[in-house]
């Protein structure tokens, strides 16, 4: 290559489940004959400045992929200038690709945008530095000049996936790891156009295809390097949707399997899936079980028919259901993202909604965790809740009032009650999701969980799962039957609700500590003392000030 | 019949005297030589309770609530004790099912 090999770049970022975005980056740029490594973002400047001070990169790139993190992010930028570093400063991520006039005004010591897909985009950036050239023209890029924020046409999407050299994982050892863990990526992009979400109009804004496949060789061919060379034993698939069109993609997926198991991997290894309920068809579960599906998460997002249609989600919720028993069926563990409360939901469709988690997980098989819809960057939800005048809170944190009153305070009563359950590491939901993946991990050399410990997990859960939602359905009922005036969420019954569920959670919080297994990882989750690092932003989709969250009793 | 009577509540004080005596000096005699210290009285309760029973047998399910007389707030906290107690028993009631496939499983096998 061309390109200076004394050039560096330093990424920073959350890097949980490997954080493929920056390690695709930096693959791109070794491919391209510069230096580089991935350091891990740390809210203290500290370390970050320092280690900028030593290396002095020419180019420092933030992987930015939570909203709300946006000021933390500025704060250690604004360090990073405060110490003299002058290296050029990009961003990336979802939400700067899509507010990237926002994060600069907010950002004053950033240089530029790098947006949506940026392994090109930052090679030509840093290219162009090398250079000593103009870098302001390239494609993709967002930037301040003359006062201004200028933003650069985009470049074309890349067609080709398999183009892209397999992610920089070099400075990662598996074989540390309790449970050996990598991430993967066999495609970009999901065709279906859900009013919460942002990956439709991230991949649109770039033309080209919806979803981008790789070849399923490629992807087996990074799983067998992977395990045999670096110790990998369980292969997280970060697709966006696994299983997004059609037979096409039911095709693609069957072709992994097969691939898999052709290449000795079966037996060997176990992987966990993202998809839609409506696209887990048996056969080709059933295949990919073969092959070592073990988890599957999938977005289920509501289970009323008419909190389906305002979602955009174009299904009914009876499907979640029978996803759900083909899962059952084949013993596989799986979790889902459940927004109780979105804009338009009445005290109807929340009823429904809890009556839903009943049917669907009532048995225990997979703890029910509940948030509310927010309105990010670059959704339709967004762009409906600004035509309508409903928009509230800041560029990073967006908020909205429902509808009806009265769901603003069963939201506020919710939030007190269930934050450090659903949102905390140290939280049953957490715990329990972890449990519960551990209960069906299949896996040679580790020890199997026994059916009656297996059931000792399931019937914890079902307690958990009961009594959140019989405080749930209680709170709404009497909600609903007071003046929203009279509604008091700290005080009379519905503190009593909120203690009442606090004190069923300690108790089988205490009980899980009583399942025997010791070398399981959800147990790393309790001795933790880490704050949200594999939550990311769904901790703040609960919008209260900070110093309104529940302290932990 | 009167004599028995006598005899049976002469027995039943008698013996309620010696459990008094037994907790009091924590299942040692006066004299006992160096050792490890005993339960101290006032941690004993649940032995006491145990004790008292031989005693006074438990006469069965306690009475029913007088639904007529229960404030609002005592009717909320009723109920949500049993809730708490039928998801328990129902997720109880799960697990033994899960229990008994499983033994008969392993009998079939």
């Amino acid at each position: 290559m061309s390109a200076d090999s004394t050039r560096s770049v330093l990424l920073i970022g959350y890097q949980d489940q490997d954080n493929l975005g920056l390690r695709y980056l930096l693959s791109s740029v070794r491919q391209a004959g510069f230096a580089g490594r991935i350091e891990t973002y740390t809210a203290d400047p500290g370390p970050i400045v320092a280690l900028a001070e030593r290396l002095k990169p020419d180019v420092i790139g933030f992987s930015l992929i939570f909203q709300y993190m946006s000021p933390a992010f500025g704060r250690v930028i604004e360090a990073l200038r405060a110490a003299g570093c002058r290296s050029h400063i990009t961003i990336g991520g979802h939400y700067p690709s899509f507010d990237a006039e926002e994060v600069l005004q907010r950002i004053p010591g950033a240089d530029s945008i790098v947006r949506f897909e940026g392994e090109r985009t930052l090679v030509e950036l840093m290219q162009k530095l090398s250079r000593n050239e103009d870098w302001r023209g390239v494609a993709g890029i967002a930037h301040r000049q003359g006062g201004e924020i200028v933003v650069n046409p985009l470049r074309p999407v890349l067609d080709d996936l398999d183009l892209l050299p397999f992610p920089e994982r070099s400075d990662i050892d598996y074989r540390r790891q309790e449970l050996p863990m990598a991430s993967v990526l066999g495609s970009r992009g999901c065709p279906w156009d859900c009013s919460f979400c942002s990956i439709r109009p991230f991949y649109e804004a770039q033309g080209g295809k919806l979803r981008r496949l790789r070849s399923p060789a490629a992807v087996v061919e990074e799983m067998r390097q992977l395990h045999f060379e670096q110790g990998a034993e369980m292969f997280l698939f970060q697709d966006d949707d696994f299983m997004a069109t059609g037979r096409r993609a039911r095709r693609w997926a069957e072709d992994i399997a097969s691939g898999i198991i052709a290449a000795g991997l079966k037996g060997r290894i176990a992987f966990k899936i993202s998809c839609r309920s409506d696209e887990i068809h048996y056969d080709t579960m059933a295949r990919l079980a073969e092959a070592g599906l073990t988890h599957v998460y999938m977005g289920v997002e509501n289970g009323d028919d008419q909190g389906l249609a305002n979602m955009n989600k174009r299904m009914k919720a009876s499907v979640h259901i029978e996803a759900g028993e083909i899962l059952r069926s084949l013993d596989m563990s799986f979790d889902f993202g459940f927004m109780l409360l979105e804009p338009y939901s009445t005290i109807e469709i929340v009823r429904n909604n809890i009556a839903f988690l009943d049917r669907y997980v009532g048995d225990g098989w997979t703890v029910a965790g509940f948030c509310r819809t927010l309105p990010y960057a670059g959704t339709p939800l967004k762009t409906q809740l600004e035509a309508e005048g409903r928009m509230l809170g800041t560029p990073f944190e967006p908020d909205y009032n429902f509808l009806d009153p009265k769901l603003d305070r069963f939201y506020d009563w919710m939030l007190l009650t269930f934050y450090e359950r659903n949102f905390t590491n140290s939280g049953l939901n957490e715990v329990l999701r972890r449990l519960n993946f551990d209960a069906r991990l299949k896996l040679p050399n580790r020890r199997k969980f026994q059916p009656s410990e297996r059931a000792k997990v399931q019937r914890i859960t079902a307690e958990c799962n009961g009594h959140a939602l019989y405080c749930l359905r209680s709170a709404l009922d009497y909600i609903e039957a007071m003046p929203v005036d009279e509604i008091d969420i700290r005080g009379g019954y519905l503190a009593k609700l909120t203690a009442h569920e606090k004190a069923q959670e300690r108790r089988l919080m205490a009980e899980v500590e009583t399942v025997n297994a010791p070398r399981f990882e959800w147990r790393r989750y309790l001795e933790s003392d880490q704050e949200f690092r594999s939550f990311g932003g769904f901790a703040n989709a609960w919008t209260l000030a900070p110093q309104d969250l529940p302290v932990a009793s | 019949m009167a004599a028995g009577s006598f005899e049976s509540r002469l027995s039943n004080i008698e013996e309620l005297c010696i459990i008094i005596i037994i907790i009091i000096i924590g299942g040692r005699w006066p004299g006992h030589g160096p050792g490890p210290v005993g339960d101290s009285v006032t941690a004993d309760t649940s032995r006491m309770e145990a004790l008292l029973r031989l005693v006074r047998p438990p006469r069965g399910d306690p009475g029913p609530v007088d639904m007529a007389r229960l404030s609002l707030e005592a009717a909320e906290a009723r109920l949500l004790e049993v809730n708490a107690e039928l998801t328990r028993l129902r997720s109880h009631e799960a697990e033994l099912n899960a229990k008994v496939k499983e033994l008969r499983g392993s009998k079939t096998k």
